[in-house]
Order: C-alpha cells, then structure tokens, then sequence
C-alpha cells in the first residue's frame, strides 16, 4: 500500500476509533445523561411516583404470596425511566419495606403502578389491578387513578377516588389531603 | 448573741425551739424538695406536651413534605394557633430550607435549623424542641417547635405561693402542736421540778408525786418516790440514830440539850423553874465486869423504863451515856415536886432486880440543878447536875443533892486533885509504910500490912482522900500493880537481908482484881521479884463480892493456887454473907477496927468480935484485930483467942527504914509498942 494512503488510512482509522470510544462511553452512560438532560417538572413527576409507592399499599390476594417488591411500569422516555430506577435503588417503602422496582411498560409482565404520558392510551386494560398514574388527561380519562396536573407553575395531582377504591389497593388520607379528589 | 440568749432560756423553751426548728427545717426542705419536683415535673412535661405536638405535625406533614406542598403544611403547623405557649413552628426538608412555617404575631424567630444541637433545651424563658421528620426510615426532613414557659414562671410563683403558705401554716400547726404536746408532757415533768425544788429549799422528804403515766416519766416518778422513800426512811433512821439512845431508846445527850434549850427558852418566858436531875447507878462499873455487858445493858434498859414510868408525860429521861441519866422537870412549882420525883426515883431502883438469874441491889445518886435558880443555860444547867450528883455520890449511895455554889468550889478543887493523882504517880511520889501484924501467941511480927501514902506539899494526904481519885481517873490498876511490886520487892530485899520472912499484906481493890491478866500479873511480879507466894496476902474487902462475886471466886482461886493467902478486910462492915466464906479460899479474917475500939464500951461489940473469932475458929480461919490502940483491948482480943492484932498499941503504920529495924529486933514482949509512940 501506498504510503500515504496508508497514512490517510490510519488518520481514519484513528479518527473512528476516538469516535466508536466515545459512542461507547455515552452508551455505557446513558443515566447521567438522561438525569441532566431530564426537566425538574419530569424529576419532580418521578419524585411523586416514587412517593405515591409510599402512600398506597397494595393488597395481594390471601392465595397469593406478598411480593418483596412494588413493580413500577413506566411508559415514558428511557431518561425518566433511569432517573426512576436511579431514584428508588436501594430504597424501601412502606410497612412491608418493599423495594420499588421500575421497569419499562412495553417489558413488564407485572405492574402494580403504571406510568402513562397520557391517559387516554390505556384503552386496553393489561393490568386491571394496576394503579395507573397519568402524566395527563385531556379529556375522560376513567382508567386513570391519579393525573397529574399544573397549578401555577407547581405540580399537583388529583385522585379519581371511584377508580382508585375499585382496585385492591389501600391509599392514605395523608396522599388524599394533598390531591385534588375526582369523584 | 443568738448563744446567750438560747442558753439563758428554759430547758423546755429550748426543746420547744429545737422542735419546732427541725419541724420548719423539714417543711422547708419538703417545701423545696417539692417545688423542685413540680418544676422538673412541669419542665419536662412541656417538653414531652412540645415532642407530642411536634411528632404529630411532624406525621402530618410529611406528605406534604414530600410532595412539596408548603401550603398543607403551613395549615397544618396553623394549628398551633389554638395553643398560647406556642411561639412558633417550622418544617425544614431534607436539604435544611425551610419548607413551612408558622409564628405568633410579634414573635422574633432568633433561631436557624443550625442552632438546634441537641433536640429539646430552654433558652431564656423559652423552650425548644426539634425532631427529625422520618418516611421509611428516610430523614425527610426536620421540624421545629418553640413554646413560652411565661405560663410556667406564673404556675411556679403560685406554687411557691401555696408552697410558703402551706410552709407557714404548717410551721405554725407544729408550733401549736408542739406547744401543746410539750405542755402535757410537761405537767409531770414541772411536778417533779416542783418536788425537788420543795425538797431542796425545806430539806423535807415527805412528798410524793403521782402519776398514771405508765412510760419514762411514769418510771422517773417512781424512781423518784422511791428514792424519797429511802432518803427519808435514812434520815428518820439518821434522825434517830443522832437523837436517841441505841440501847435504851431515850433522847441522848444532843435532844436533850436541844429540849433543854427549848425548855430554859420556855421558862424565861413563861417565867417558871425547870429542874435538871443527873443521876447514875451506884456501883455500875461493878455490875458491868463482874456479871458482864449483857446484863449491865439489860440493867441500863429495866433503869430507863422505871425511869419512863415514874415522870410525867411531858418530862424527858434522857441517857447521857454509860450509866448516866438525866431527867428534866418542866412547870416545877415548888423544891419539894423535886424532892418527891428524886426519892421515888431512889426508891423504885432500890427495889431489887432479877438479871438472867441474878438478883442485884441498886441505888442512884442524883444530883439536882435549877433554872434559873443554879445556871440559865443548858449547859451550865447539866454541868451543875452532874456536880451535884458528884455530891449526893460522896455522901453515900442513894443520896439526892441539890446544887449549890460550894459544890462548884469543891468540884474544882476535885478536879486540882486529880490532875495532882496523876501527876504524882507519874512523879513516883507515892509511898509505902508498913503496919506490923503481931502473933498474940508469939509476941513476934508476924508481918505488915503495906499501906500507900501521898505527901503532897510535905502534908500526907489520907489515903480515903485519894484513892477514889486515883479510882476514879482509871489509875487504880496501875496503881495496884506498883503497890504489889513494891510490897513484894521489899519483902524480898528484908529476906535478903537475913530478917525472919513475914507476910506482907496487901489490899487490892475489885477493878485490879477483875482487870484483864490479874492473876498472870500477880505472877509476874513474884516471879519478878522472887518472892514466895506464901509471904504475900491479898487482901480484899466484902464489897468485892456484892456484884462481881462468880468471877472474883474464879481469880482469888487463880490466886490461891498460886499459894498465896487470901485475907478479908474490914470484915462485918459489908454485905457479909456466910456464903462466900463458904465459897472463897481465904484463909484470914480482918476484924474491922469500929468493932474493937467498940469492944471497951459495949458488950455487944465484944460479942460481936468473939463471934467473929468464934466463926473463924470453926472454919479454920486466922483472925486478925485492926486498931488494936489499948492494953484492955489487946487482953481482950487474947482472952478471944485471937491469933493477930494490928494497930497503934504495937505500932503505927512505918516508913520502910522503921519497919526493917522493928522486924530486926524482933521483940519478944509487947515491949516494942513503945517504937509506935
């Protein structure tokens, strides 16, 4: 080979693999990427879903065995999914000190809390005993137990109290008070 | 100060004090104590009321806190509005900053979050409390309370107003107490102190006190009864013991002088005579070493009680001591009251006595004194007395005298004398003479009588003058005793010279007879001196045996063992009795001289005498004649038989050079009577 072809070769070659390692390392960092990149209303919503796992607790049926873990289903962009699993690593909730375990909605086979960008998605109800927490609703959102919404510039959340007792789940008056009640 | 005046106080004022001090020491420190108590009481409850208010909000807003509603959590800490100690709240997050807030109007909050170190403190007059606000064991964030304890300081003063109020009437309720307590304990106590306070000022013994109490004081009361009861049975029995005769239970000398005091007191005023009578037994001392103290005290009490019989109630028979007695005459009218009681008195103890056997003759000498008539004091008043009893004894037994200034003279002189006795015995002024005794049959000395003499400023003093001094001061024993040496010594030293031995004579009296040691003496001394017993004769006279007569028998037997001769003087002018020339061993008989010198003028004497030559012929006895003084009375005497004569006819008593020539010429007819002349 031509010398300087063979120079211009390495040049590319060089250039490529300073490409491919940096690729590699914002692939093998995607989190702190998303948790920069994530605005604090997506953070602050993450928080609330987090806590809300603080204020419900979830009744298995007696045949059943308790799950160590609260199993969150979230259908939202893969930075608030990471900065959800980030969030609650670690950390247990309520009575039972159940961990929360964050996963994506379009891979989970089990959810006890699901997360949707919006409500009217849920048409189809894959987890029925699932506590469904809307990002927002539009319209008529009947599937939807809590919806968050903005109140002069701060983040609220109301309760559609008839969804939310029809499921097998016990929620605090102490999450109530705060929330804006939908009968 | 404070000292002083707390040492001057009473005892019981001290112990109320002291009482009621501890009493108000301890509500004080109950006071205290409790106040103390109420205060921590208080303090901590506030603080645990603040922990419960801030763990409540705390709950409460968590929720809140965790979803960042400060409005929800500022309602909630509104809440506290309700509460007026309640200054202010906070709720803080995670990250410190304040999250939610409430504060009283016109409250400066001065603290941060930072300044809460440790959860709960006081500052000022303000009270904090912090708490930490947990989720899942999650510090979520922090909650801060802060109260005024103004309700607090205002519950403290009115505790402590109630706390002085019930400390000042409590002190006051044990003070009462106290008072009243110790006043009922005290009434047997100020008995007690009023008792010894009676016995200390009136020295009387004869109170009591009484109580029901059955605890210490009671035991302090019978205590003290009891001891009062022994003190005064002491002192009745000191009393007593200092007043009255032991032995007969008659007032002693210390009464009577008392009484007597009392009485002259009475007298003077009431102007009246009392009379003093002094008598003792005649012979006691006698009656005492012959038959023994026993019965001489048997005989001091049967006197006393005849005594007691015969006087009024209102006299006193006092004892003096031995066996003198004295008796006191109050409200004496006349001399012959006197006279009457004097002479029954005589005559009562003259009656004859039975003493455990023995039946004793008695009499008394009394002497009498006046008041005011002899003395005008007590003690002249007995010493007057006893002079006078001194003079009623001189005249013979059973005499009374009253007292008169020449008795005082005479006293006095007595008392020149006796001093003289002594000092002349002591000086050796006594003197032996020797009176022959001749064998009527032989014509020859058949030896000499020893007589004692006293020249007293070149005059010879008669022996009846002062032997009963020489008696009298206790000198007879020894007087006796030189007597016996002398006679002895100088009966061997004629021997020696080569004269013919004769008996010498002498006269020992009952008090050498009856002395301890007589017969061993008696021994000793011709041991000493060397002569043989049967030269020596005691000569002794009937009275010897009138009260002493068992133990005389025992010594003059003592004596006549010895081998010496046993003479009775004066014979036939006692107590003679048969009896004792039965009993004793004597072997001569001295016919008293009265009867001689009666011979010439009455026949009856010269019966008399020829009797007593015929009595002794039958008991074999040697009969001596005293004061032969004529020829008639010498033939007389010889026709009688009588085997020695003595006296002035033959010659007078000798001095020792006189009497070794009379004995050197041993005259061989009646011849010699001449030297006597």
């Amino acid at each position: 080979m031509h010398p300087l072809l063979k120079k211009k070769f390495l040049q590319v070659a060089k250039l490529l693999f300073v490409c491919i390692v940096i690729s590699a390392g914002l692939l093998l960092q995607p989190s702190a990427f998303a948790a920069d990149q994530l605005s604090r209303e997506s953070k602050l919503k993450a928080t609330y879903l987090f806590n809300f796992t603080k204020f419900i607790e979830w009744q298995d049926p007696p045949s059943t065995e308790t799950s160590a873990f609260i199993q969150v289903c979230v259908d939202a962009p893969r930075d608030f999914i990471e900065f959800l699993t980030e969030l609650t690593a670690g950390r247990v909730v309520g009575v039972l000190r159940r961990s929360v375990n964050v996963v994506s909605l379009d891979s989970a086979t089990d959810c006890d809390l699901i997360f949707v960008q919006q409500a009217e998605m849920m048409e189809d109800l894959i987890f029925p005993d699932a506590v469904i927490v809307a990002d927002s609703c539009t319209s008529d959102c009947p599937q939807a137990s809590i919806i968050f919404y903005i109140d002069t510039s701060r983040v609220r959340f109301e309760v559609n109290l008839e969804q939310i007792r029809s499921l097998n789940v016990f929620v605090s008056s102490d999450l109530l008070k705060l929330a804006r009640i939908n009968n | 100060m404070i000292r002083k005046t707390f040492l001057s106080i009473s005892f019981f004022d001290k112990q109320l004090l002291t009482t009621v001090f501890v009493n108000i020491l301890s509500l004080g420190i109950m006071s205290i104590f409790f106040f103390s108590a109420f205060s921590s009481y208080y303090n901590d409850n506030l603080l645990e009321v603040m922990r419960s208010k801030v763990t409540l909000l705390g709950s409460t807003t968590t929720s809140a806190l965790l979803f960042g509603d400060a409005e929800s959590a500022t309602i909630a800490l509104s809440s506290l509005e309700q509460f007026e100690d309640i200054r202010y709240a906070q709720i803080y997050d995670a990250d410190r900053v304040l999250f939610a807030e409430y504060s009283r109007p016109g409250v400066q909050i001065s603290k941060a979050i930072d300044d809460f170190q440790t959860d709960d403190f006081f500052e000022n007059q303000f009270a904090y409390v912090s708490e930490s606000i947990l989720r899942d064991d999650e510090n979520i964030g922090f909650i801060v309370l802060s109260a005024d304890t103004g309700s607090f300081q205002v519950q403290q003063w009115r505790f402590l107003l109630v706390a002085a109020l019930v400390f000042l009437s409590s002190s006051l309720l044990a003070y009462g107490l106290s008072l009243r307590l110790q006043k009922l304990m005290l009434t047997p106590i100020n008995e007690l102190v009023g008792l010894v306070r009676y016995v200390t000022e009136s020295k009387m013994y004869d109170r009591r006190v009484y109580s029901k109490h059955s605890d210490e004081i009671g035991d302090l009361m019978a205590g003290v009864n009891a001891m009062l009861g022994t003190i005064q049975k002491h002192e009745t029995e000191l009393f007593r013991r200092a007043n009255y005769d032991e032995l007969t239970g008659l007032p002693n000398r210390h009464l009577l002088m008392e009484r007597l005091t009392h009485a002259i007191f009475s007298a003077s005023r009431h102007r009246r005579e009392i009379a003093l009578l002094f008598l003792d037994i005649d012979r006691f001392k006698l009656v005492n070493d012959s038959l023994g103290h026993s019965i001489g005290d048997e005989l001091l009490i049967q006197v006393s009680k005849k005594l007691t019989s015969i006087v009024r109630k209102t006299d006193s028979v006092c004892r003096l001591g031995g066996d003198e007695f004295v008796i006191l005459l109050e409200d004496i009218n006349h001399v012959e009251d006197i006279e009457f009681i004097s002479q029954k008195i005589i005559s009562e103890l003259g009656e004859p006595t039975d003493m455990q056997g023995h039946l004793l003759h008695i009499s008394t000498s009394i002497g009498v004194a006046r008041f005011a008539q002899d003395a005008e004091d007590a003690i002249g008043l007995l010493k007057h007395a006893d002079i006078a009893m001194y003079e009623a004894k001189n005249q013979g037994p059973g005499q009374v005298c009253f007292f008169n200034q020449e008795m005082l003279k005479k006293s006095v002189n007595r008392l020149t004398i006796e001093t003289q006795v002594y000092e002349a015995f002591h000086s050796k002024d006594f003197f032996l003479m020797y009176q022959p005794q001749i064998s009527v049959t032989s014509s020859q000395v058949a030896g000499f009588e020893a007589l004692i003499r006293w020249k007293r400023n070149g005059q010879l003093v008669p022996p009846s003058e002062f032997l009963p001094v020489v008696e009298e001061i206790g000198l007879m024993i020894d007087v006796s005793h030189w007597v016996l040496e002398q006679a002895c010594s100088q009966n061997v030293t004629w021997q020696k010279e080569g004269l013919r031995p004769v008996k010498i004579a002498v006269n020992l009296p009952v008090s050498f007879l009856m002395s301890v040691g007589c017969v061993d003496k008696v021994r000793t001394i011709l041991a000493d001196t060397g002569l043989s017993p049967e030269y020596l004769e005691i000569e002794i006279t009937e009275d010897t045996f009138l009260t002493s007569a068992s133990s005389t028998i025992v010594v003059l037997h003592a004596l006549r063992k010895l081998g010496i001769n046993i003479s009775i003087d004066d014979f036939g002018t006692g107590y003679s009795s048969m009896r004792y020339l039965q009993d004793l061993p004597i072997q001569t008989l001295k016919i008293d001289g009265n009867f001689i010198a009666g011979m010439e003028a009455s026949d009856r004497s010269e019966g008399i005498v020829k009797s007593m030559i015929a009595l002794s012929k039958n008991l074999n006895l040697l009969v001596v004649a005293e004061c032969v003084e004529t020829q008639k009375q010498f033939d007389i005497l010889k026709d009688l038989k009588c085997d020695v004569v003595q006296g002035y006819l033959f010659s007078k008593p000798l001095h020792v050079d006189e009497a070794s020539r009379y004995l050197a010429i041993s005259p061989s007819d009646l011849g010699f009577a001449r030297l006597a002349g």
